[in-house]
């Protein structure tokens, strides 16, 4: 693995990040390929093979979709995110594509102040790398827990 | 048993001690459509009796003669007393005041036939919609008239692309069982909750995302692209785990007053329409009856 491939993958992963806790949805749909796949789902549905998410895209349409219910149609208490993102391993690389997997830690913070850990996980990623910059082909999240506070409207 | 007889002949249990004298609380299991209800009570009616012809009628609609498989588990912590999230199932009319996902994007505007029922002891309640046909005639009439208005569009409307499962035209059906089981068939995305009491102002959802073990692939992917709708994450049911909560604080510091609304009139009977109350109505009745209140 060439420390590029490292370097493109880590700064994909922080520009993520930095998009959704700067409350820039509308461009989070971008660090997708047209053809894509975004799943949250748990560790315990994960290691039992059971499909279904807590969210789930099989298209950037779909998130693009996510983000405009939140705009303008979901009702929820005003919140932000701060995701924590660990070091990524690269754990396959050829022609492009790369898989890894990444740990995260995101905190919730409420509109009264109350800052709380929401999840941790850790995202399930194949990149394709494009033009010297790594977009998202798959990311499966992958919560370590099964319980969702009160809900989850923000994507992971 | 660990050290029954003691060791080395001294201590353990005295000989009076019958191992067949203590067991842990036997639970009562029955068995219906792949579901399985349980009771610590030795006195409750079988589960056919308990629920009722019409009730059960409405859970063999969904379930019977397919045999479940589990598509996911999610549990969603509601910061609420159990019985308001039971209030929001029961309440046939807030989803369209609510849920503003289907009518933002315009994606249900078709007049809907409907109806509730609720069970003689009031505990149970069905409520559904179906797509009234000659409604959709008309519209389909003025699509070619006019072009929608609508501001909002989705971008991949495949999310709603679903198949006709029940032939019946009914596109929802929520069953409630007192006092915390719910079957939900939205579409296709078929789900049971499980309302689990955690504490005064704290209650655990329990969903269970189900399909068909015969399920096509094709059905599969569709149910799963339904299940955006409902869960934590829902287009149409995320609202369901925070209101609960607003209303919590909305009380809070009024627990000497009441306030007494009676929409649909003050019985807890089935109805034509959905804009009653009657199911929460009969929900209290119940529950009333079985706190011996």
């Amino acid at each position: 693995m060439s420390n590029n491939v490292y370097q493109m993958i880590a700064r994909a992963q922080a520009e993520y990040a930095r998009c959704i806790d700067d409350d820039r949805l509308e461009e989070w749909p971008d660090h997708f390929h047209g053809t894509c796949i975004y799943k949250i789902t748990t560790a315990a549905n994960y290691r039992d093979g059971l499909e279904a998410g807590i969210i789930f895209a099989n298209s950037r349409g779909m998130l693009t979709d996510r983000v405009s219910a939140l705009r303008e149609a979901n009702i929820y208490e005003r919140q932000s995110y701060r995701h924590i993102i660990g070091q990524p391993s690269i754990l396959f690389e050829d022609k492009g594509e790369v898989r890894s997997e990444t740990p995260f830690l995101v905190v919730r913070i409420l509109q009264d102040g109350d800052t709380d850990i929401f999840a941790t996980g850790r995202y399930l990623d194949l990149y394709k790398l494009e033009d010297g910059e790594a977009k998202l082909n798959e990311r499966t999240v992958v919560c370590d827990s099964s319980r969702i506070d009160t809900l989850l409207a923000l994507p992971l | 048993m660990a050290f029954k007889d003691g060791v080395k002949g001294k201590g353990g249990m005295p000989d009076t001690f019958r191992m067949q004298d203590h067991h842990p609380r036997k639970l009562r299991i029955a068995l219906l459509h792949g579901l399985i209800f349980g009771s610590f009570s030795e006195d409750v009616p079988p589960i056919e009796a308990y629920l009722g012809e019409e009730i059960s009628s409405r859970i063999e609609r969904v379930l019977s003669g397919r045999t479940p498989a589990v598509l996911g588990r999610f549990t969603q912590v509601l910061p609420n007393n159990w019985k308001l999230y039971m209030e929001n199932v029961k309440d046939p009319y807030h989803a369209s005041i609510l849920h503003l996902f289907f009518t933002t994007f315009e994606l249900n505007t078709l007049s809907q036939d409907g109806a509730i029922i609720v069970d003689d002891s009031g505990g149970h309640h069905v409520s559904y919609s179906a797509i009234d046909r000659e409604a959709q005639k008309d519209l389909e009439y003025a699509k070619q008239q006019i072009r929608s208005e609508s501001e909002y569009k989705l971008a991949d409307p495949s999310l709603l692309q679903g198949f006709d499962e029940y032939h019946d035209g009914v596109t929802l059906q929520i069953v409630s069982v007192f006092p915390t089981f719910v079957l939900q068939q939205i579409q296709n995305a078929i789900a049971v909750r499980q309302i689990v009491p955690r504490a005064i102002d704290k209650t655990d959802v329990n969903w269970t995302y189900i399909g068909f073990t015969d399920d096509t692939p094709e059905k599969r992917l569709t149910r799963i692209k339904q299940g955006n709708l409902v869960g934590p994450a829902g287009y149409i049911s995320m609202e369901d785990g925070c209101v609960g909560g607003f209303v919590q604080l909305g009380i809070a510091g009024a627990s000497g007053q009441e306030a007494v609304l009676e929409m649909g009139g003050s019985q807890a009977q089935s109805s034509e329409s959905r804009v009653t109350e009657a199911s929460v109505r009969g929900f209290w009745k119940a529950y009333r009856s079985n706190m011996g209140l």
